[in-house]
């Protein structure tokens, strides 16, 4: 019974809920003993086996109706919908148009923008914000007193929790040209002109403004996962490693990062099968008229041109070629990874 | 593998069983068989004695919409109390079209909608049964509304099926056009405006004399000397367009008419503003004044509500824009001592610009759903708005708020010009009571539902029957008034304009398609053009720009558009749109008197107001 | 099998020596930078809290940085006089409160029967499951759904859709299997049914699993607006952070007039929006307590977000 639960902590799978029950929950169990040890509680109408189909079934028809239904709806892509006032009747009845909404994406004037800011960003987020909170936990794991690292953490967790809106107000206000605080601070290490403030705007900064966004954002969160890993590492090889004499940093190289290897794996690969993903409510935030040249992704491309403009089958065609391409990633990925390292997402 | 089969084989099952439920596919129009009326009197008084209140959805497609027209108002009680509806307003978030757009596809419209009368979508709701027939509703429901439909309107509006499925506020018929020459014996105010700060520009031309500030580069020498001489920063938005949206921003339609770009070609044709030169060098002086760091890169950025901090502190130079929206900021801006007064702005070579007025075929247009259950009683609640008591109430309530000084289509005499003249008043004219006169110098207005609380206001009708042929009554009023009226000359009614497409022609769709591509086109380069880093570089985006445009179909709109234009022009009865075109139009013997333009037109705050 | 990464550190029999408790001059720009990452993520936040008790006008002419340089309550008044805020807030609090409590257990509950391994049919729903993962119709093809089940514009496109997430049940799942099976057995031979399995063994087991899930669930409903832009036009189905964007992308002119009182230029767009944000943060900061303890307890680690 016990190696069921005493996984190889290299295996980042749980529970060691083993523990848990007996640490904590007894008082349940006995109850539920008690409970049914003289009297039977109700007739079983249906039998065990039935009841688990019953749930498991539940959650068949509900992806069906809400995931697996909506695949009827990419039929879409292939009938002239645009601007059509009753999409339902074009959906059924409408004309086939073949894969002309494929080329009109394809040759759509905004089209090479949108896929280089998607590809682009996430690709600089991947090398930027990926490694942030893998080094965050790594040194958090170098301090010392306990309540300084809680109350660390706590502060930079804070923000995860604030919704985009609120978050990218915050800063909108913050880089505002007249009024924010970063003009004045950039002004004092003598970097711009204080009479010709910058205007945080413009394009060529809508780059920056996402990944230290995301960097401020995400990085306390994402780095829990990985001192989880930390914290499994059986304290007597830092024990043994001082003995011998290790510095810090080859501690943290030889020791630690190994443990979070497998974590880091896992993450690596999702990222990489959303390349063409992104996160809407964040972008939406700060984008205006003037910085769609470097700031219109997929997300925020397919909601204008699909819900404002009525763009229905095109929409869908971007849509389709979205997922094939995430798809293809994600599973070129999983063969690579699993090639090299021997394991994978599945 | 069982499980998987039977899944797969059931998705194209669903799939008819949804067709059979589709959420959008409308049914015919269906008419109560109650509600009927006869054209002896006023339908709203034929309401059957049991037949109890009504409460309906309004949505009106325009995020700035005051729901004004609540219940508890003085004005909103009597809408009440005459046709028994209960209203309630509903507006968008935001401008982008995406609200309505979902609405509509989900088929759970609201009982009536309001939308922009110029719109693609009015008319293919029209076309695939979304909507009330006028006409048929009139003839069972309300056939007193029938004599009041101008035949303008019933034109206009006409679709397919010959009758019109909505109706439109801020119509201007050619009746009330002409009465209002008559009237004031001037045009009406324009839709735009150029401003300038008037202590900015008067100690400009005191320091120089000679300069003319109204072509294109004087006016840059005049930014860049006030620039200097008063230290404004670079971020200051020395000159200030209107905001900018997705589709662009609207200072850019009235600079167009500043510079004389022509809408309409010498023999009668409509052209593609974009293709031609005077659009470029608008496109290009504009390109110069951001390099000047005369537009400050916060004017693409910002929101309205940031421009409009930036006028009540008179931190711009000029202001090209809509000032009707910004009116409460110019009021902010006068109380701290900054006057803005209108720029007679013209193209390099001085010719007179050709401002359109705000007179034209309907703003804004409401129509009955297929969804309303009781289209009887919604018709009546429009045929009370549409006839005269209806718009009286913009005045409030008669004999209580207001009493008329000559009643409707009597003649009185006037002083026009200098000369008094014996004028025949359309409507009358309307002198408020001594009650609602106090209240509203206090500002104290809010129960009453004054102004244009009536969706389907037709906005000649305050104008021809105000003592003064404009709507004058707060401090706002008056400096909304002075910002425009100087330029009255230079104006000319838009209708013959405003078309509509034709839904019946087969590739209605993809020239809707393909123009609105177009509109976005430009809404998102044309920032680019204006703050691109040099002359060359801007003029090679413009070219690009418009090869990409002409490569989207360009021509085929214009080709459709045209057919739609002379088809418009010959309703109207006439053969050019453009005024420069016509040899007979009166422009050729405009000329600009002075660079505040006719300043006799402006009135001076009345000292009760302030 | 996707390995969600819920690990459940025991909490220690004995205390954790920390290995190097010597300082060294190392330290110091490891606790320098994390000392300026924390001002970094606090400072925007005190910045906008000191811009919203500015007056408008003084706001425009810039500086306002570390304290008000003219005190004013007028945004905030501005902001609590609006109607529709209390109604955003009335939607939003319904709507986490009402999906978080049925998506946990509706998705527990599935999750349960996909844990057990005598579920017939288990390993192809699975791959029903895992498929939807990867592949999806997109968002044109769910909207159209949405709309045909009737969810459009109704308070139930916050609640129903979301009841299901294939990734919740996996972390759920997951969790499950690491259960000791002898509890499920041994109440099998009672004649227990399923359900009250669930609900008396497994459920009071994973409260930490529950916890987290919840946590999640309850924070993304509360931050979202995209689903309110999509599938609603009804001003009464606004969520609060809806609410807040048609302040903070400053869509509309303020109003003078809100509740009766005039504003002038105490205040502007952009104080106006500084309040607005500091009041829909104070909820989360209320909670923040809670929510600590919550991921301090047994120093239990969060699940992928």
């Amino acid at each position: 019974m016990m190696s069921d639960f005493h996984k190889n902590v290299n295996d980042f799978i749980i529970p060691n809920s083993y523990q848990l029950i007996h640490n904590v929950s007894m008082n349940s169990i006995e109850r539920f003993r008690q409970d049914h040890s003289s009297k039977f509680k109700f007739k079983n109408l249906l039998s065990n086996k039935a009841q688990l189909i019953f749930l498991i079934s539940l959650g068949v028809l509900f992806l069906f109706v809400f995931s697996y239904v909506p695949l009827f709806g990419l039929l879409l892509a292939f009938k002239d919908g645009d601007n059509k006032i009753n999409v339902f009747n074009t959906l059924f009845n409408g004309e086939w148009v073949g894969f002309q909404n494929f080329s009109n994406v394809f040759q759509d004037y905004n089209f090479p923008d949108v896929l280089k800011n998607t590809v682009c960003l996430n690709t600089l987020m991947l090398f930027i914000n990926f490694p942030a909170p893998i080094l965050f936990a790594l040194f958090l794991n170098e301090i010392k007193h306990k309540k300084l690292r809680t109350v660390l953490l706590n502060i930079c967790i804070f923000p995860t929790f604030i919704s985009w809106m609120t978050f990218g107000g915050i800063f909108l206000s913050l880089l505002d040209t007249n009024t924010g605080m970063l003009n004045p601070i950039l002004n004092f290490f003598h970097i711009g002109d204080p009479a010709n403030p910058i205007n945080f705007g413009e394009p060529q900064y809508f780059w920056a403004t996402i990944i230290i966004t995301s960097l401020i954002k995400g990085t306390g969160w994402g780095s829990i996962i990985y001192s989880a890993a930390i914290t499994n590492i059986n304290p007597e090889i830092y024990e043994a490693a001082e003995i011998d004499g290790a510095g810090r940093f080859r501690v943290m190289l030889k020791i630690t990062l190994p443990a979070m290897l497998p974590t880091i794996t896992v993450f690596f690969l999702l990222s990489i099968g959303g390349l063409l993903g992104n996160n809407f409510e964040q972008f939406y935030v700060f984008q205006n008229a003037i910085n769609k040249s470097t700031g219109e992704v997929l997300a925020t491309y397919s909601f204008t041109q699909g819900i404002s403009y009525k763009r229905y089958s095109f929409t869908t065609a971007l849509g389709i070629i979205q997922s094939f391409v995430s798809l293809f990633l994600l599973l070129g990925a999983n063969a690579i990874s699993k090639k090299i390292t021997g394991k994978g997402v599945y | 593998m069982k499980r998987k089969t039977t899944t797969l084989l059931s998705l194209p099952l669903l799939g008819i069983v949804l067709s059979a439920c589709s959420g959008g596919a409308p049914s015919n129009l269906f008419y109560p068989d109650c509600g009927y009326a006869d054209e002896n009197s006023d339908s709203w008084t034929q309401i059957e004695e049991g037949d109890g209140d009504v409460s309906i959805k309004w949505f009106v497609n325009m995020s700035s919409w005051g729901t004004a027209a609540t219940a508890n108002t003085k004005v909103g009680r009597k809408i009440y109390e005459k046709t028994g509806v209960k209203i309630s307003f509903v507006t968008p978030i935001s401008d982008d079209g995406s609200q309505l757009s979902t609405m509509i596809s989900s088929g759970k419209l609201p009982d009536v909608i309001t939308l922009s009368a110029g719109s693609d979508i009015r008319i293919q709701l029209g076309e695939e049964n979304y909507t009330y027939p006028i006409e048929t509703l009139a003839e069972k429901y309300a056939p007193s509304l029938l004599p009041r439909l101008s035949s303008d309107v019933k034109s206009y509006f006409k679709q397919s099926d010959g009758k019109i499925h909505g109706l439109p506020n801020h119509f201007y018929t050619q009746d009330d056009l002409a009465a209002y020459q008559e009237q004031e014996g001037r045009n009406l105010m324009s839709n735009g405006s150029f401003v300038v700060r008037k202590d900015y520009i008067e100690s400009y031309m005191q320091a120089n004399p000679t300069a003319t500030p109204t072509t294109p580069s004087g006016f840059k020498a005049m930014a860049q000397w006030v620039k200097q001489h008063y230290s404004l920063s670079n971020s200051n938005p020395t000159v200030m367009l209107d905001h900018f949206s997705s589709t662009g921003s609207n200072a850019i339609l009235w600079l167009q008419e500043y510079f004389n770009a022509a809408p309409e070609d010498t023999s009668g044709n409509l052209t593609n503003i974009y293709e031609q030169s005077r659009n470029k060098e608008l496109y290009l002086w504009l390109n110069d004044l951001y390099r000047s760091n005369l537009i400050s890169s916060t004017n693409l950025t910002a929101g309205e509500g940031a421009l409009g901090s930036y006028i009540a502190r008179g931190m711009p130079l000029a202001f090209v824009g809509s000032s009707q929206l910004y009116v409460e900021y110019f009021k902010q801006a006068y109380q701290s001592g900054i006057e803005y007064v209108p720029l007679a702005f013209t193209n390099e070579q001085g010719e007179v610009p050709l401002l359109r007025s705000l007179a034209g075929n309907g703003w804004l247009h409401s129509m009955i759903t297929n969804k309303c259950s009781r289209p009887d009683r919604v018709i009546k609640l429009f045929d009370y708005l549409w006839s005269e008591e209806g718009q009286s109430l913009f005045y409030g309530l008669k004999d209580e708020d207001f009493s008329y000084t000559v009643e409707p289509g009597e003649q009185a005499e006037k002083v026009i010009g200098g000369e008094t003249k014996n004028v025949t008043f359309k409507y009358g004219l309307i002198q408020y009571s001594d009650q609602a006169w106090t209240d509203i110098k206090n500002e104290n207005t809010g129960n009453y539902g004054f102004g244009y609380s009536n969706i389907l206001v037709n906005p000649m009708y305050p104008r021809l029957t105000a003592q003064k042929g404009e709507v004058l009554n707060t401090f706002s009023d008056y400096i909304g008034y002075n910002l425009k009226a100087a330029m009255a000359d230079y104006t000319y009614t838009h209708n013959a304009f405003e078309y509509t497409r034709d839904a019946t022609k087969k590739n209605f769709t993809d020239i809707i398609n393909k123009s609105n591509n177009i509109t976005n086109l430009w809404g998102l380069y044309t920032p680019r053009v204006i703050s691109a880093t040099s002359e060359e570089q801007a003029e090679n985006i413009y070219d690009s720009t418009v090869n990409q445009m002409k490569s989207m179909g360009s021509k085929d709109v214009l080709a459709f558009d045209n057919v739609e234009f002379q088809a418009n022009k010959r309703n109207l009865g006439v053969e050019f749109a453009w005024p420069k075109n016509d040899p007979n139009s009166n422009y050729h013997q405009l000329t600009i008197t002075s660079i505040y333009g006719n300043t006799s037109y402006n009135l001076a705050i009345p000292e009760e107001l302030r | 099998m996707i390995k969600s990464s819920l690990s459940y550190a025991l909490p220690s029999k004995k205390p954790k020596k920390v290995w190097n408790s010597r300082f060294s001059w190392s330290d110091i720009p490891i606790y320098l930078c994390f000392i300026v990452f924390a001002l970094i993520t606090i400072y925007p936040f005190w910045y906008v809290l000191v811009g919203s008790f500015n007056t408008g006008s003084d706001y425009l002419k810039g500086g306002i940085f570390i304290w008000p340089r003219e005190f004013t309550f007028a945004n905030f008044e501005y902001v609590l006089l609006d109607l529709r805020l209390y109604k955003a807030f009335g939607v939003t609090i319904a709507r986490t409160i009402l999906t978080t409590s049925l998506s946990t257990v509706f998705t527990a509950m599935i999750a349960y029967s996909m844990s057990i391994h005598g579920t017939p049919g288990r390993r192809i729903a699975y791959w029903i499951n895992i498929f939807t993962m990867f592949f999806g119709g997109g968002l044109i093809p769910y909207f159209l759904l949405l709309v045909n089940l009737g969810f459009y514009n109704s308070f139930f496109v916050y609640v129903i859709p979301g009841m299901y997430s294939v990734f919740n049940m996996l972390i759920f799942s997951n969790f499950f299997s690491g259960i000791s099976k002898d509890y499920r057995e041994s109440a099998l031979i009672d004649g227990a049914s399923e359900f009250t399995i669930i609900f008396r063994i497994y459920f009071p087991l994973s409260k930490a699993v529950f916890a987290t899930v919840a946590l999640w669930t309850a924070v993304g409903c509360w931050n979202s607006y995209y689903d309110t832009m999509l599938y609603t036009s009804d001003a009464s189905l606004w969520t609060l952070q809806y609410y807040l964007m048609t302040i903070v992308k400053q869509l509309n002119l303020p109003p003078e007039i809100m509740g009766g009182r005039t504003f002038g230029d105490e205040i502007s767009a952009q104080t106006v929006s500084n309040a607005a944000i500091i009041i829909s943060s104070v909820i989360i900061l209320c909670f923040y307590p809670l929510i600590s303890k919550t991921f301090r307890k047994g120093q239990m680690m969060g699940a992928i977000k």
